[in-house]
């Protein structure tokens, strides 16, 4: 069970959150521009590192917030967590 | 309209026996658990950069939101303004109350970016009170409820039973609300009880 | 009723004026309070308490702890049995019953052993290689294997006991109760911090209470109770005795099962037999001690062969002396302790040390006391089957080569081959480990997590420097936390005896046998893995640690190898040559010892295993006799019954009903949400195919909402309440997730956009009335709300009294017929319900179920999401494509555009006309296009929905099928197990397509 560090309400547990993803995709602002393989690339493809991982949550039982959070994939260890739209410690990769 | 004999709350088929309904006050009961009824519940959105949201909410019900997380704007009495989200606040009104201050909000948010949704028949409100209160929320809920954590005027979002409830702690005793949607209070009143057993728990209508 | 022959007349902690009877293998024995069932069964000179896992040999008990592979017992009878405990961890309670695990047909005769005779052919990997072929055999096979391999029964009825799960954080959690764990909780008691100490013995002293040690000039346990008196005052110190901390997981949560009622027996207390902690610590201080390594030599598994550690455990804290004669065999100094004890007790101890003869004041205390020690020799096997009556002893030779044996009776023999750290959950919270070169055994390194290792559990194996470390590091890890209290002065132990001289790393000692000779060196005690089988599987290539594990099921047992591993390891990197710490371990997993699912479900059985959720009408449809559906958490009523109507006739009538006259249906769990700014039906055209922005205030709209992948998510009516308010509804299945699916794009993709959103579902209750009597029946019912065709046309709402209460009533239809949503607050729902009730009479209204409600639907071919669509159903692929709109973007919209999107021979929806009207096809049939004798046939689509419809007196169904749409009038066919159904694709709209009695 992982703890989450809401930046809204602190650390609570992960049964309290929803996962969202990989952090920092952008809707494309005009999809019709795109080729289906470029589309797809939105809509199915994401990176899936060993190791630090920019990804989504949101606090469903609790302020109903959507954050970012960065997260080791192998020790889970969560090195950030901060807003929708801000910008990570690593950018936004 | 509102006469009592039309309305239902939505824990008034549990059944509270006499017995335990003589006993009232619950006193020699380590943890007493008790509908509270019907309330006014008003669900309140706005930007927390609109200084005029907040004069009006405090015009209107004599409280301002607050902008700290999980803390309760007045309480032990009514009206209460608990902090759901960095946009969102619950006001807890007396059932009576929530009409007018409902009317009230309505009409000064004309024309702003505001929400104001009525939802008083959204939640049940069950309270819990008692020594070993907080050992029976413990053991449906993930919240760290140390008193140097939660405290009274504490209040969240959380899941307790595997339910989503609004938990408020009101005051010191520890005296506990749980604002639970209407469809799964029984389930979670059931809940409580079986939870409340090893500590003699008792139920109480008011 | 035997007596306690072994028992000493005084000593030990447990209390001889308060004797418990109980029985093992049907026979009557006594033991005391503060007995474990080991200790009683010794006591009573039970040698004998099971058979091993796969040569059925005698075993008795081992240990004196959890690390026990041997005296596994099956505990009490039919509901409350259960299987495999540990007799070292078992609590004795007045009435227990236990009974010997795998033999048969009695633990003492055991026709299974001859195995052991065979034992040549039973090697590792012995499964694998001989019962591969015939496949066709390997039913009779598994059946005559687990009879005769295999541990204890479980029980077959529902388990009557009470379990409880519960949550707790604190800032130090500390793991283990001996002198380290001790010190370590009183320091950080005293700063003031939140502190569990937590451990899995009934009282607190770890390997003190086993000891005769001393702490500040007196015997240490006198200093356990002042100690836990102490904590027992701290207002924030909660004390968890007989809690075994069992697994370590991310960010510092532990989960622990405490043994609340398990040593009263069986009972009726409220209190839960187990509880299970769910830890969030801070910081966790890991006082786990150590446990003892044994010695692997020829039949080292006979019962009478113990652990050093536990002998003395058993002597010191049990009062029980079963023995006449003592061999120890030793590597190291620990040993001394052992045999100094039995010598106190009179009794004649030879002490059998590997290591050359050296000076030092443990010889010396032991030959002053009488020990005969034998110096540079080793225990070269045992003699006795079911009980040790002597041992073989050889002394080394300068070669290093085992000389001439001589013969020593004993009845106990008690081995030590040093002390290994228990780093079992340090290893789970992601720490890693080193071999200690001088101390020989694995030692923590590095932690993964916010982990501090203290006492033996690091390696630190004196008595002083136990206490030392705790406190220092109690006070250190506090004070990290901001947590400085005053505390007292440590307390010190008068070390008396340094281990002063190193251990020698020998642990297995060759025989005649060795390696070949079949089942003789037991490194696994309760798998009966031999040295030989490691020989087998290094040989055969599996000679990395996870493969020899998995290939000889070496530390796959209970006790996952707590005695096992270490040995078989060193054996291991033996025979490859190679040194310890390049062989590697392999992983430690939870739990650390076995855990009941009892204690993992907690209350989460039962009615409370999921939670229920019910309409506010609920109870109405309770006491009319509805038959409930659980629909997601919902319970809705399915149909209502009425005397002995069987479901078929009460869905016909509900059908007949509601075309005919009026129905009424509780859809209160209908999801709903308020959408109110600005943007609000900008945000619309965004969440909807269709477009917003025209519609009226006061009218409504069916919407379709696609996920990003153009795939139908959700379907729902959505009204104009004002020119920034919209009213949304949802499926009963999509509400949450739609409520979030709208939060999510809001908050994350368009925060700019000015929308607020509220879930109303639960405030509002709904009632739909249906069938062309149910305006009049409105009419009844309201003052104030304008009821004819032109005021209320189809899709629009209107806001004013129903039976006196305020309400949103909206004229939509799922059914085709005439029909109205009434919405009014949840409190008020069943008033309204009875007043249509009522005032329905006459017109013989009926209560109609999902069930009805389905049927009606499916002959208008209306679709449920979820039920028509699977996540793969494009809005063309439901003939929908009309409701998209052009002039806008919305999610989903690109993926429509897609070549796979395009393509023709997508799975559409079309109606099915059977055959034979009375047929009603299983919902899920396949279809084919031309049918074959027997499977594999090419399927062309699925039925989705299939109902007898009473109005059409004939079945309906709908389905999705290749093309569908361009196959109107072609035959299909639906294979099923007896027979073949044949239908014609039509239509779905198989009732009122003109659509002419929506207006009533």
């Amino acid at each position: 069970m992982l703890l989450i560090d809401c930046p809204w309400c602190g650390p609570r547990d992960e049964c309290e959150f929803s996962y969202g993803g990989e952090a920092h995709i952008k809707r494309p602002e005009n999809p019709d521009k795109l080729s289906d393989a470029e589309w797809a690339d939105y809509l199915f493809m994401r990176t899936n590192p060993k190791g630090r991982f920019p990804e989504r949550w949101v606090h469903t039982h609790g302020c109903n917030r959507w954050f970012n959070a960065v997260r080791d994939t192998v020790t889970h260890d969560i090195s950030a967590t901060y807003g929708m739209g801000e910008d990570g410690p690593e950018g936004r990769s | 309209m509102d006469n009592g004999y039309m309305r239902q709350g939505p824990l008034d088929y549990i059944p509270i026996s006499a017995e335990l309904e003589a006993d009232q006050g619950g006193n020699d009961a380590t943890v007493v658990l008790e509908d509270r009824g019907f309330r006014g519940q008003i669900v309140l959105q706005g930007k927390a950069s609109d200084a005029e949201f907040f004069d009006a909410v405090s015009d209107i019900t004599g409280l301002r939101p607050s902008k700290e997380t999980n803390v309760v704007t007045g309480g032990p009495g009514f009206p209460r303004l608990l902090w759901l989200g960095p946009e969102e606040w619950l006001l807890v009104t007396e059932d009576e109350e929530s009409g007018r201050i409902m009317l009230g909000l309505t009409n000064s948010f004309k024309g702003r970016h505001v929400q104001v949704v009525d939802n008083s028949d959204a939640y049940a409100i069950v309270g819990v009170r008692g020594a070993s209160a907080r050992d029976i929320l413990a053991k449906g809920c993930t919240l760290d409820l140390h008193e140097r954590v939660f405290r009274s005027g504490s209040s969240t979002r959380t899941l307790l039973g595997q339910v989503q409830v609004i938990l408020h702690q009101v005051t010191d005793d520890p005296d506990y609300e749980i604002h639970v949607h209407r469809s799964f209070a029984e389930f979670l009143w059931e809940w409580l009880v079986d939870a409340g057993q090893e500590y003699g728990l008792k139920t109480v209508r008011p | 009723m035997k007596r306690q022959r072994y028992r000493m007349p005084d000593g030990g902690r447990i209390d001889r004026s308060q004797p418990l009877h109980f029985t093992f293998n049907d026979r009557s024995y006594q033991g005391y309070v503060g007995d474990t069932l080991a200790s009683a069964l010794l006591a009573n000179g039970v040698a004998i308490i099971g058979r091993s896992f796969k040569y059925h040999r005698p075993r008795g008990v081992f240990s004196a702890g959890a690390e026990e592979p041997n005296a596994l017992v099956q505990l009490e009878q039919g509901s409350h049995t259960q299987p495999n405990l540990r007799a070292t961890q078992i609590e004795l309670y007045s009435g227990l019953k236990a009974e010997s695990i795998n033999c048969w047909p009695s633990v003492d005769f055991d026709l299974w052993s001859l195995i052991g005779l065979f034992g040549r052919i039973f090697p590792a990997g012995f499964y694998y290689k001989t019962f591969m072929t015939p496949n066709l055999l390997w039913p009779i096979y598994e059946r005559i294997i687990r009879q005769a391999a295999g541990l204890g029964r479980a029980p077959s009825d529902p388990d009557p006991d009470r379990y409880e799960n519960i949550n707790t954080h604190c800032d130090i959690l500390i793991i283990g109760g001996g002198p380290s764990g001790l010190s370590a909780a009183l320091k950080a008691g005293q700063s003031g911090a939140r502190v569990i100490l937590a451990d899995e013995q009934n009282e607190f002293g770890g390997a003190l209470l086993g000891s005769d040690d001393e702490v500040d000039g007196g015997p240490a346990l006198d200093w356990v109770e002042k100690t836990v008196g102490e904590l027992e005052e701290m207002a924030e110190v909660r004390l968890l005795p007989r809690t075994t901390i069992f697994g370590y997981y991310n960010h510092n949560f532990l989960t622990a099962v405490e043994r609340v009622t398990d040593h009263l027996g069986v009972s009726d207390d409220p209190l839960p037999r187990q509880r299970s902690w769910r830890i969030r610590a801070r910081q966790v201080i890991l006082a786990s001690g150590a446990i003892e390594r044994p010695m692997v030599f020829e039949n080292n598994d006979r019962p009478g062969v113990m652990l050093a550690s536990a002998a003395s455990t058993y002597a010191n804290r049990y009062g029980v002396c079963f023995a006449k004669r003592v061999v120890v065999f030793t590597n190291n100094d620990e040993a001394y302790r052992t045999a100094l004890i039995f010598k106190k007790f009179g009794i004649h101890v030879s002490l059998v040390d590997v290591r050359p003869e050296f000076n030092g004041d443990w010889p010396r205390k032991a030959t002053a006391a009488g020990v005969e020690i034998i110096f540079n020799s080793a225990v070269t096997g045992t003699r006795g089957r079911r009980k040790v009556k002597g041992v073989n002893i050889s002394a080394f030779g300068m070669d290093g080569n085992l000389g001439e044996t001589r013969h020593l009776s004993c009845d106990l023999l008690a081995v030590s081959g040093g002390w290994n750290p228990t780093v079992h959950l340090y290893s789970q919270s992601g720490g890693t480990l080193t071999y200690d070169k001088q101390r020989m055994c694995l030692i923590p390194e590095k932690a993964g997590q916010a982990v501090n290792v203290v006492g033996a559990a690091k390696g630190t194996f004196e008595l002083e420097r136990c206490l030392k470390e705790g406190a220092r590091e109690g006070a250190r890890v506090a004070k990290n936390l901001d947590f400085v209290g005053s505390g007292s002065v440590r307390s010190k132990s008068k070390t008396v005896l340094e281990n002063e001289q190193p251990l020698q790393p020998k642990w297995l000692i060759p025989s005649r046998k060795h390696p070949e000779g079949g089942p003789s060196h037991f490194v696994d005690l309760q798998t009966d893995v031999t040295v030989a089988d490691i020989a087998l599987a290094a040989r055969e290539g599996y000679d990395s640690v996870e493969h020899l594990k998995r290939y000889t099921t070496l530390g796959m047992g209970t006790d996952q190898g707590k005695t096992a591993n270490i040995n078989g390891i060193s054996i291991l990197s033996g025979i490859r040559g190679e040194e310890l710490p390049s062989v590697g371990h392999t992983t430690f997993r939870p739990p650390y010892t076995p855990v009941t699912f009892g204690a993992l479900a907690g209350r989460q059985v039962g009615q409370f295993l999921d939670p229920l959720r019910r309409t506010p009408i609920h109870h109405w449809h309770t006491r009319a006799g509805a038959v409930f559906e659980n629909v997601g958490q919902w319970k809705r009523p399915w149909y209502y019954p009425v005397l002995d109507e069987d479901m078929n006739d009460a869905v016909v009538r509900e059908c007949r009903s509601a075309r005919k006259s009026i129905g009424i249906l509780d859809a209160s769990t209908l999801g709903k949400i308020e959408i109110k700014g600005p943007d609000a039906a900008d945000f619309l055209n965004l969440i909807y195919v269709n477009s917003w922005n025209n519609l009226e205030v006061g009218r409504c709209r069916y919407g379709l909402m696609l996920g990003e992948d153009g795939m139908v998510m959700d379907d729902g009516v959505t009204s104009r309440m004002a020119e920034d308010r919209f009213f949304m509804t949802t499926t009963t299945g999509g509400a949450a997730r739609v409520y979030s699916w709208l939060e999510e794009w809001l908050q994350t993709e368009w925060p700019e956009m000015e929308v607020y959103l509220t879930s109303v579902t639960e405030n509002w209750a709904t009632i739909t009335l249906v069938g062309p009597n149910s305006r009049k029946l409105l009419g009844e019912l309201t003052d104030d709300i304008n009821l004819d065709l032109k005021s209320f046309p189809f899709m629009t709402w209107r806001e004013g009294k129903v039976a006196g209460v305020p309400a949103r009533v909206f004229r939509v239809s799922f059914t085709g017929d005439l029909s109205f949503e009434i919405n009014i607050p949840a409190r008020y729902a069943i008033s309204v319900w009875t007043a249509c009730m009522t005032a329905g009479e006459k017109y013989a209204i009926t209560p109609f179920g999902t069930e009805a409600m389905h049927v009606l639907r499916a002959e208008k071919g209306y679709i449920v999401v979820g039920q028509e669509t699977d996540g793969t159903v494009t809005p063309g692929d439901l003939g929908m494509e009309r409701m998209l709109s052009k002039k806008k973007d919305f999610i989903g919209r690109r993926s429509l555009a897609r070549v796979e999107t395009l393509r023709s021979d997508r799975k559409q929806l079309v109606g099915l006309d059977t055959e034979d009207p009375s047929t009603v096809i299983p919902i899920g049939s396949q279809i084919v296009a031309t049918t074959k004798k027997r499977p594999p046939m090419d399927m062309i689509g699925y039925v989705t929905s299939s109902y007898y419809s009473p109005n059409l007196k004939r079945s309906v169904a709908l389905a999705l099928v290749k093309s569908g749409r361009n196959r109107h009038g072609e035959r299909v066919y639906l294979p099923m197990e007896n027979g073949t159904i044949s239908a014609l694709i039509c239509n779905p709209v198989f009732f009122d397509p003109e659509g002419e009695r929506l207006n009533g």
